[in-house]
């Protein structure tokens, strides 16, 4: 009986036996270029019954039969409306044309959402056209710090492009390239992130609300797609700027079957310095020379074998890379001074990094509902140094060499399927699994000594971490449920399951999101996710240095666990103009950070006994007032947040506050069209002082046996009074940009300028005790000097980035 | 044209400025604290010295020295005897060019009780004008040193400290089931011929010296740090009170090696016994208590990362609640090995007690 009625539910769910039902579905694309738009709306004006096209522009709607009028609509496109008769199941492809601006310009958007519609909450889409304009640090456009600008997003130290979700630390952002984890986001120490702006097609944050499809991290999905290639006609891009230059190709191999996007970008502040060693050299003697550079590619094909069957591969290189080296002549006379003895020496030092991805997608269409993704993936991020030296007596023939290698790295292969079901209007059900097969190599170091000295023994050898292999399993499903028109929610479950030396860690992540719209322009949000992630990132400061490790989790040091509720509200106010406020609590278990007085250093040796496993709690709330189209565009954002740590051996066991807890961040990023020539851009930012450990006090240090003075105590150690436990003042600037386009015989050619902190403020990056005064004169009466001023110590704060002109020069065709 | 050049002085005047300025510092939220400060020693009177703790900022004050505390001692759990306070004197001979103002007048120390070691002491210190604090440590037991050998070895002529460094090799056993916690250090009295006695040619400069530091070694239960990426990146502190644990070794008897450097001392080769010169050499294996390690290790881990940009601050460790400071103990078993002979009768001595080691301050 029971079976009979779950035969019966089923049946109902997929065929909806309230009338006959056919099934309209299809792709939507960009007229223009052939590419897929993600997220473009599918609506029926009767039944007011809608869905959304995925994340491959497809889309699958039943509606009951008969006269039927289909609304097909995207931000920045025109609308189009269908009057269809619908008696069968059809396909319908749909090419969109892109909206010309006001001022005849055509202006695109990117792929936007409707916020009041949508179940998702804490999520922003960023626009990636707008990106290019928004003026950042040495006028190069970067993903990341755009996404710095947005609520519930702290930056890290200042010009680099880490990003703290929502009180979570750096390694609790999980970056997805084309779906693929990128494990090192940074380049260049961080000043630039690896996502070249001009490969990308979409960009998405989540921060809250995460959907069952995503997991591993605890607070951030980062989810960038690559362009997939104008099938239409070939296109590129090249700009010149400051400190890097990039080309970009797309275009059709075979016109509306098979294209390609290519990018590349590469830096030259290896070229840039060279006049510096030069001057160095000259003015000291010395031969010293160094750089620092990098270069990264995105590469990216796809071909439609027919209208259900597509394959897509696309890649992505990119290596950074330092380098020093000095060499040395010199001539002393031997230990008898009978003879000259001539010697040389060269040290080379050169780092390398950088990750290596790919993935090869296969689109297959199984039935006008059933919409299937299979997935083969690879990412490998490495770190390398290598250091030389030799040495040389040329007089007596000895040579001697030393040199040290030493690299780390993680690499991931992946096999994923993933299905999107779309039974009735009512359902959008996502459901997949994934194999994922890491390899952990932690830091393995090769010492090399060889000699001709007959004191230097040869030495080879090879020591550090062993490799560690693990294996994850993750599943999940989610259904996006209308259940009337008014209240919406997205359950899912995400279950992973990971292997490591004997270990398992299954964890189940419930997800929930719920959408009550009160009015057409007016809903309210509500949304639980629990997140777990299996890996601990080594790290020994705020800025993304290379060697921060990734390491699996361990059975003393367990997966880390969040959950995070939040609330919020989305209204649409008339000129496209949308309010998100939301508030969140998220807690946040078995984080690491190191004990005090240990450090890792690039070193997982003994790993588990420097660090201290403990937790964390977040609260805040966000405000984001966005204009999306018209000749003045972009968005106020406002972030009122608390997020502290809690570690048992850590700062005496009480709280303490993240480090880079801050009570207010606004953004405010405006960019406004003066005509088909001209546009202007503007970004101000205020943020609360981050929390930095200061020493408040000084006390007198213990006489240590045999080292030291008895009870000497001059100068004595310093008291900090905790962690993190002072304040540096209000981080604010201003950024203006402008950009002259004008239109060329082959393309358009852009001109931008932009500027850096234009009021020049001095923004605090660190602070420090310094001293002023102690002065003194000479008084020739008593033949003495005489105390001026008295000799004070200071607090001295350090600013990094003044006010920065910049220029670069862009062709596009 | 005036105008461009005014606008270019103007740009690399802005571009150029320096990027350092005063601001204030806000100390509302903070209070003096009391600062105790000893390392006790086996069959040694337990004394300390209490301070206070001052403000960074401002005109350079020294230290606040208190000596109108109460101090009661605890063993193992009984109170034992209130402790009194002493005078303590310094030889400034040889230290002249450090202010006394630095240093504590007066000390606290038992008048009975000698530290004996398994023992726990507890230290229970009153003010009126600050927080009671409290502070306990239990003196390590002994750890023996089985035997000693010495050789001389040239290291390297292309290291900075190449030369003839004297070898030694020290066997010792690692008590098991336990945490133990150690540091080398040795003491040397070394005597050379006065060249500047141009009289008698005939005396002898002794100098009478206690190292804390300056071993060179590549053990590795010394070193236990393996050579890594961030280690030639950024560098990481020396082992400056040469400490190790028994973690690698628990219960084993372990042969250390370790190289005394030539550059502070006479070369152990180049000791002319002929003319009456001498070296004595007493190497100290220290079973330090487990808050000694650690206020030591972060000492030293203080002094190299505390200014360094990459690092979080290291706060230094202590053991005394509602304080600061360090209650700490240690025992020890020292060998010594001497090449000529000390004292010969005839020979006109003349002793500098160094007392520590001053060509390099340690941090």
């Amino acid at each position: 009986m029971k079976k009979n009625i779950l035969s019966c539910l089923l049946i109902l769910l997929t065929l909806n036996l309230f009338g006959q039902r056919v099934t309209i579905s299809g792709y939507i694309t960009d007229k223009q270029s052939g590419e897929r738009l993600i997220s473009a709306s599918v609506y029926e004006k009767n039944t007011l019954q809608g869905t959304t096209a995925n994340n491959y522009g497809f889309y699958s709607i039943s509606l009951p039969a008969g006269k039927r009028t289909l609304i097909i609509s995207f931000v920045g496109y025109k609308t189009q409306t269908f009057e269809l008769e619908l008696n069968q199941d059809i396909t319908l492809n749909i090419p969109l044309e892109l909206m010309a601006s006001e001022l005849g310009e055509i202006t695109v958007i990117g792929n936007k959402v409707n916020k009041v519609e949508e179940t998702q909450m804490s999520s922003i889409d960023v626009q990636v056209q707008k990106l290019q304009k928004i003026p950042v640090i040495l006028g190069e456009a970067d993903v990341l710090k755009v996404i710095q600008l947005l609520p519930g997003v702290q930056t890290g130290t200042e010009g680099t492009s880490g990003i703290y979700v929502r009180g979570g630390g750096p390694d609790q952002n999980l970056f997805l390239l084309d779906g693929v984890p990128v494990y090192n986001a940074s380049h260049l120490l961080g000043f630039f992130s690896v996502f070249n702006p001009d490969a990308v097609k979409t960009i998405k944050l989540y921060k809250g609300g995460f959907p069952a499809r995503f997991g591993g991290r605890l607070s951030s999905v980062v989810d960038i797609s690559m362009k997939d290639g104008n099938m239409k006609e070939l296109k590129g891009n090249f700009s010149i700027g400051i400190i890097s230059s990039k080309l970009s190709l797309e275009g059709p191999i075979v016109k509306d079957k098979t294209s390609f996007m290519l990018s590349a970008r590469r830096t030259y502040l290896d070229l840039l310095s060279k006049p510096f060693f030069w001057y160095f050299n000259s003015k000291n003697d010395a031969n010293v020379n160094g750089g620092a550079y990098f270069h990264d590619f995105n590469l990216k094909v796809n071909h439609i074998f027919n209208e259900r069957s597509r394959l897509y591969l696309s890649g992505y290189l990119g290596k950074d890379k330092g380098f020093g080296y000095t060499s040395d002549e010199y001539n002393y006379l031997d230990e008898t001074n009978q003879e000259a003895i001539t010697n040389k020496s060269k040290t080379d030092f050169g780092l390398g990094w950088g990750n290596n991805i790919a993935s090869l997608r296969w689109n297959y269409l199984l039935s006008n509902k059933l919409f299937s993704n299979t997935t083969l993936t690879y990412s490998r991020y490495r770190f390398q140094v290598d250091s030389d030296y030799r040495y040389e007596n040329v007089t007596k023939k000895t040579k001697t060499e030393d040199s040290f290698k030493y690299y780390s790295g993680i690499e991931d292969w992946t096999a994923k399927i993933d299905f999107d079901f779309f039974p009735t209007p009512s359902h959008d059900i996502k459901f997949g699994a994934s194999y994922t097969n890491h390899l952990f190599s932690p830091g393995v170091s090769r010492l090399k000594f060889e000699g001709s000295s007959d004191i230097v023994l040869g030495i080879d050898t090879t020591f550090g971490n062993r490799d560690i292999y693990a294996n994850e399993i993750s599943s999940f499903i989610e259904d996006d449920i209308t259940i009337t028109d008014h209240l919406k929610i997205n359950a899912g479950l995400h279950l992973s399951d990971f292997m490591v030396d004997n270990e398992t860690f299954i964890r189940i992540q419930p997800r929930l999101s719920i959408r009550l719209k009160a009015t057409k322009n007016w809903s309210l949000k509500a949304s639980y996710s629990r997140m777990a992630q299996h890996v601990h990132l080594l790290t020994t400061s705020g800025i993304n240095l290379p060697t921060d490790l990734w390491l699996p989790v361990t059975k003393k040091f367990e997966p880390p666990i969040s959950d995070q509720v939040a609330i919020g509200t989305a209204i649409n106010f008339p000129k496209s103009i949308e309010l998100t406020i939301e508030g969140f609590y998220k807690t946040m278990n078995n984080l690491i950070e190191y004990k005090e007085g240990a450090s890792f250093m690039g070193s997982a040796t003994n790993w588990e006994n420097k660090v201290e496993k403990g937790k964390g709690w977040s609260y805040g709330a966000e405000f984001m007032l966005e204009k999306k189209i018209g000749k003045t565009t972009g968005w106020i954002a406002y972030t009122w947040s608390k997020t502290e740590r809690q570690f048992e051996n850590l700062n005496f066991g009480k709280p303490f506050p993240a480090k880079y807890d801050r009570r207010h961040d606004v953004s405010i990023v405006i960019t406004h069209e003066f005509n088909k020539k001209v546009d202007m851009s503007g970004t101000w930012v205020y943020g609360t002082g981050n929390a930095v450990t200061l020493a408040v006090m000084k006390y007198p240090k213990a006489t240590i046996p045999y080292t030291d003075f008895a009870y000497y105590s001059s100068d004595g150690l310093d008291d900090y009074g905790g962690r993190n436990n002072y304040r540096m003042p209000a981080y604010h600037r201003l950024d203006l940009g402008i950009n002259f386009h004008k239109e060329k015989k082959h393309g358009t050619r852009t001109l931008s300028f932009s500027v850096y902190n234009v009021y020049n403020r001095q923004n605090p990056f660190m602070l420090m005790w310094g001293s002023k005064g102690g002065e003194y004169a000479y008084d020739p009466n008593t033949g003495q000097y005489i105390e001026i001023t008295p000799y004070k110590t200071v607090l001295k704060q350090f600013s990094l980035f003044t006010l920065i002109p910049s220029i670069s020069y862009s062709f596009k065709f | 044209m005036k105008n461009k050049y005014l606008f270019l002085i103007i740009a690399i005047t802005v571009l150029f400025q320096s990027c350092e300025k005063e601001i204030e510092f806000s100390s509302e939220t903070i209070t003096p604290k009391l600062v105790v400060n000893g390392f006790i020693h086996q069959d040694s009177l337990i004394s300390i010295v209490v301070g206070t703790t001052k403000l960074i900022p401002g005109v350079e004050k020294a230290f606040t020295w208190i000596d109108n505390a109460t101090v009661k001692l605890f063993v193992d759990g009984i109170e034992k005897e209130t402790l009194t306070t002493y005078d303590i004197s310094y030889d400034t001979t040889n230290f002249n060019y450090f202010p006394d103002t630095t240093r504590a007048k007066k000390g606290y120390h038992t008048l009975t009780t000698q530290a004996e070691t398994g023992k726990t002491y507890r230290l229970e210190i009153s003010h009126p004008n600050y927080k009671t604090i409290n502070c306990e440590t239990t003196l390590p037991k002994t750890v023996v040193i089985e035997s000693i050998d010495t050789i001389t070895q040239l290291i390297d002529p292309k290291n900075s400290y190449s030369g003839t460094h004297l070898k030694v090799t020290l066997k010792f056993s690692d008590p098991s089931n336990e945490k133990n916690y150690y540091r080398l250090v040795y003491k040397s009295l070394l005597g050379v011929v006065n060249t500047t006695d141009t009289v008698s040619h005939h005396s002898i400069i002794v100098y009478n010296q206690n190292f804390g530091t300056d071993i060179d070694s590549e053990d590795p239960v010394l070193n236990p740090e393996q050579e890594n990426a961030n280690d030639l990146l950024l560098g990481t502190p020396n082992n400056t009170y040469n400490l190790f644990t028994g973690d690698y070794i628990d219960g084993k008897e372990y042969e250390m090696s370790f190289f005394i450097s030539p550059y502070y001392m006479k070369s152990f080769r180049d000791i002319d016994t002929s003319n009456g010169e001498f070296l004595r050499l007493t190497i100290e294996l220290q079973s330090i208590s487990e808050d000694a390690y650690l206020y030591m290790k972060s000492v030293s881990a203080s002094n190299y990362y505390n200014n360094d940009l990459f690092s979080e601050p290291v706060q230094v460790y202590t053991n005394i609640e509602n304080g600061t400071g360090i209650f700490a103990g240690y025992s020890s078993d020292s060998k010594t090995i001497q090449k000529g002979e000390y004292p010969i009768a005839g020979i006109n001595y003349q002793i500098q007690n160094q007392g520590f080691y001053y060509f390099y301050y340690s941090y």
